[in-house]
């Protein structure tokens, strides 16, 4: 298989007599020579897009496209064009093929809860890159199906360094977000961002999208199911919204209804800590970390519960939403005094909620605070909330609280809402308060934190492939 | 005319330049040589005012026609009654005039040398600030800290106090001849402790009655605090007019706490500098009473209009113009979503 793709991309890549059979001729054969076949006829229809400021016509972030069959439209992140999305008055698109030919590009309609755009160019495609769609409603074509193990690859820019095509593996679909991504063992890199991940005969799986800063080649990419879904509602001579923000603001309206839905599917599940009982979420997209600090010298000990959902919807570079965590803090005092107990609790408590009035994307914070007792327990909550300047009927909302029945032991608990609907924010922040509480055993029945909890505090982060500036680009190639 | 008369030139700020006894009647006043009293003020006639008695055995003293007058607060006669605390003005010159039979004022305490000064003061403070060092350092070391830690915070509390009583001592040096430097590290000394304990206290009273506007305002109370200190420290370097001096410093922290509200409403749009009460004591301590989760709730529904009114871009628009033709097409996939999970 691999010996007679070898001999078919050498004959192609000798008649089409670019640059590429030099490398073809000297190198040693690869591993696997598919991607050279793949690579020559794809090229054509791969693109590079940048966006840049129409003040100075810098350049502003870059990232990848291809164009879908033999249209003029053009298959994208939401995130490499987000800012001609969001401020077209100051940002203005542009493509480079691979020849080095470049042109205008038109934002025509985005999809910021799976992270891809189509923009129209003034080309049209050679047909490699096919996505069978039908009209919005009806029936969709069948897809390409995948198998664990099997060799996708990834074209696109990483970088600006020039275009690329790496290869890995597919393997299965990652469910931490709330919307599925595909997991491709392979190499993505900032600037690769919105181009195309094909099968090993051309057909189109996926649309690169980020990848784990945290681990070796693990990266995303969005399935081709949702570009078939975006091209459906998509026409070549369509003219696109004037301006973009009512319709992210709509789109990230219905995924915080299908995000709080599925959250508060269940109760909170209730975990012990101390004398307490805490609301935790755990579930595929809602993953929890337990620590514990209770080293002998230490005058009191500290226990903590943290869940944090590991995705978030991009919407600009100033802005990520729809995202929760929720933070669970109990101290216990051992040695120290009640007033310097107090101080240990009110040095926990403090500095956790910040207001400010300098930001683009949120108002200033509005905050209410009280005693509060419910349950068995009494505490001194604070809750603040925050509107999105530019999207109406989205809202963040930070909940903090501490027990305040006992001198000697301490619970804080803290939950952040991002770009949530604000009776969702109340619906979320209620039945947490529900699910803080104080169980009636005495001391000694007390159970210690679980250890599948106690887990090393892992810094989750998913990079998004953007380059969008300088300092970005440099993190993600280190 | 059996009593004598004295006629004082006075500086603008009240004290004695010239005290000149006389002992017959009229005296007359003016630039002349020829005159009883010599002015050396070149705003004052040759031959300008004449002291003596009316018809009324009142003493008087009479303008001689002279081009810029005699003046008591503020209006110009051409004689006036004369009184033992009154100041005639006459060109530049400042003059009051006594008669021996004068009821001088009582003895005043003699602040400067006997009582509160010197060694007292000065280690009354530092054991004010030890003690509320310890205090604060105490609290605050969750980590059982060893004794260095104790002596090292103490040594910068002490060392502060001292180097600013020393700097204030200098500046009394200066003016009054009078360095008073154990008085000031007692006004230093206290301010701190004071400034410690009112933290202390503040957070106390906060908490035990949910004011947390006292909490979340604390820069102000501090402000005034040291406002006070300052008042202190102005006095005892010699300070004559405290009344003055009070409305100086109370415009000055007016001044500040306005400055420190600006800035933070600028910074977060609240004009306090602490966005809530972050301070949590034992529960003994508690006096307000609990609410409700349904209070809570509420207030927090209440929230919602305040952070709509704060939104930069007024949406509404927006939608009505562009959301119409294009809503349908962009209508999201997630509706899907559980199907292909």
């Amino acid at each position: 298989m691999s010996f007679s793709y070898r001999l078919l991309t050498r004959a192609i890549v000798l008649a089409v007599g670019l640059s590429l059979p030099v490398l073809a001729e000297t190198t040693p054969p690869l591993p696997s020579s598919a991607a050279q076949q793949l690579y020559a006829s794809a090229q054509q229809d791969l693109l590079q897009l940048r966006v840049l400021l129409k003040n100075g016509n810098s350049q502003s972030s870059v990232g990848s496209g291809f164009l879908i069959g033999n249209s003029n439209l053009v298959v994208t992140n939401f995130h490499v064009v987000s800012q001609i999305a969001l401020e077209p008055e100051t940002y203005f698109g542009e493509y480079k093929d691979t020849s080095g030919k470049s042109g205008a590009l038109e934002l025509l309609a985005v999809d910021v809860l799976h992270d891809l755009a189509v923009v129209r160019i003034a080309r049209n495609g050679s047909g490699f890159f096919k996505v069978p769609h039908s009209v919005a409603g009806s029936e969709q074509p069948a897809l390409v199906k995948l198998n664990q193990g099997q060799h996708l690859y990834s074209l696109g820019n990483p970088l600006d360094l020039g275009f690329t095509i790496s290869e890995g593996t597919y393997n299965g679909i990652s469910a931490r977000g709330f919307s599925d991504q595909l997991m491709f063992t392979g190499p993505v890199n900032a600037g690769m961002s919105g181009g195309p991940n094909v099968t090993a005969d051309g057909q189109v799986a996926g649309v690169n999208v980020a990848h784990r800063r945290d681990g070796e080649l693990v990266s995303f990419l969005v399935p081709v199911r949702y570009v078939q879904a975006l091209l459906a509602r998509v026409t070549a001579d369509m003219t696109p919204p004037t301006d973009f923000k009512p319709v992210i603001g709509e789109q990230l309206l219905e995924h915080q209804a299908v995000m709080v839905d599925k959250l508060l599917e269940k109760p909170f599940s209730i975990k012990d800590l101390g004398p307490y009982s805490v609301p935790v979420r755990e579930s595929d997209q809602v993953r929890c970390w337990g620590n514990t600090d209770s080293s002998a010298k230490k005058a009191y000990t500290i226990a903590s519960i943290n869940c944090s959902m590991e995705s978030a919807i991009f919407v600009s570079g100033e802005m990520q939403t729809g995202h929760i965590s929720m933070h669970h803090k109990y101290a216990h005092n051992k040695k120290l005094n009640v007033m310097q107990f107090a101080q240990l609790a009110t040095n926990m408590f403090n500095g956790q909620v910040y207001s400010t009035a300098k930001s683009e994307t949120i108002t200033p914070a509005a905050c209410t605070e009280d005693f509060i007792k419910h349950n068995n327990i009494s505490l001194r909550a604070l809750v603040c909330a925050e509107a999105y300047h530019k999207f109406k009927g989205l809202y963040d909302f930070t909940l903090i609280t501490a027990s305040t029945d006992d001198s000697e032991k301490s619970l804080q608990s803290m939950i952040n809402i991002q770009g949530v609907s604000y009776s969702n924010g109340m619906k979320l922040i209620s039945q947490f308060l529900q699910g803080i509480d104080r169980t009636t055993k005495s001391d000694d029945e007390i159970k210690p934190i679980p250890d599948d909890t106690i887990k090393p505090d892992a810094s989750d982060t998913t990079t998004i492939e953007s380059t969008d500036n300088e300092s970005n680009t440099m993190e993600a190639a280190q | 005319m059996s009593h004598s008369i004295f006629v004082e030139q006075l500086t603008p700020d009240g004290e004695v330049l010239h005290r000149t006894k006389v002992t017959h009647l009229p005296i007359t006043i003016g630039r002349a040589y020829d005159n009883d009293i010599i002015l050396d003020d070149p705003h004052t006639a040759a031959h300008h005012a004449q002291i003596e008695l009316n018809q009324l055995d009142e003493l008087i003293i009479a303008d001689l026609g002279s081009y810029n007058g005699i003046t008591y607060a503020n209006t110009r006669e051409n004689f006036f009654v004369v009184g033992g605390d009154n100041i005639y003005r006459l060109g530049h010159t400042r003059l009051r005039i006594r008669t021996a039979d004068y009821k001088v004022a009582a003895e005043v305490t003699d602040l400067t040398n006997h009582r509160w000064e010197g060694l007292l003061p000065a280690l009354t403070g530092l054991a004010l600030l030890l003690v509320t060092g310890l205090l604060s350092t105490w609290l605050a070391d969750l980590n059982q800290g060893t004794l260095s830690k104790y002596l090292l915070e103490l040594v910068s509390v002490f060392g502060f106090a001292i180097g600013w009583s020393g700097i204030w001592a200098l500046f009394g040096k200066l003016f009054t001849g009078h360095a008073r430097f154990g008085r000031h590290l007692f006004i230093a000394s206290a301010g701190l402790a004071f400034l410690e304990l009112w933290e202390h206290l503040s957070g106390l009273v906060a908490y035990a009655f949910s004011w947390e506007a006292l909490l979340t305002f604390s820069v102000h109370p501090l402000i005034f605090i040291c406002a006070i200190v300052l008042y202190f420290h102005f006095l005892t370097a010699g300070n004559k007019r405290p009344n003055r001096l009070k409305i100086y410093l109370a415009a000055i922290a007016i001044l500040g706490s306005a400055i420190t509200m600006t800035k933070e409403y600028q910074a977060s749009n609240h004009l306090s500098d602490e966005l809530y009460m972050s301070r949590i004591y034992p529960p003994a301590v508690r006096i307000s009473r609990d609410h409700s989760l349904e209070e809570f709730m509420a207030d927090m529904q209440s929230l919602k209009e305040k952070v709509d009114d704060e939104r930069k871009d007024n949406p509404e628009k927006d939608n009505e113009d562009t959301a119409k033709p294009d809503a349908p097409a962009d209508t999201p996939v997630t509706p899907e979503q559980p199907q292909q999970n």
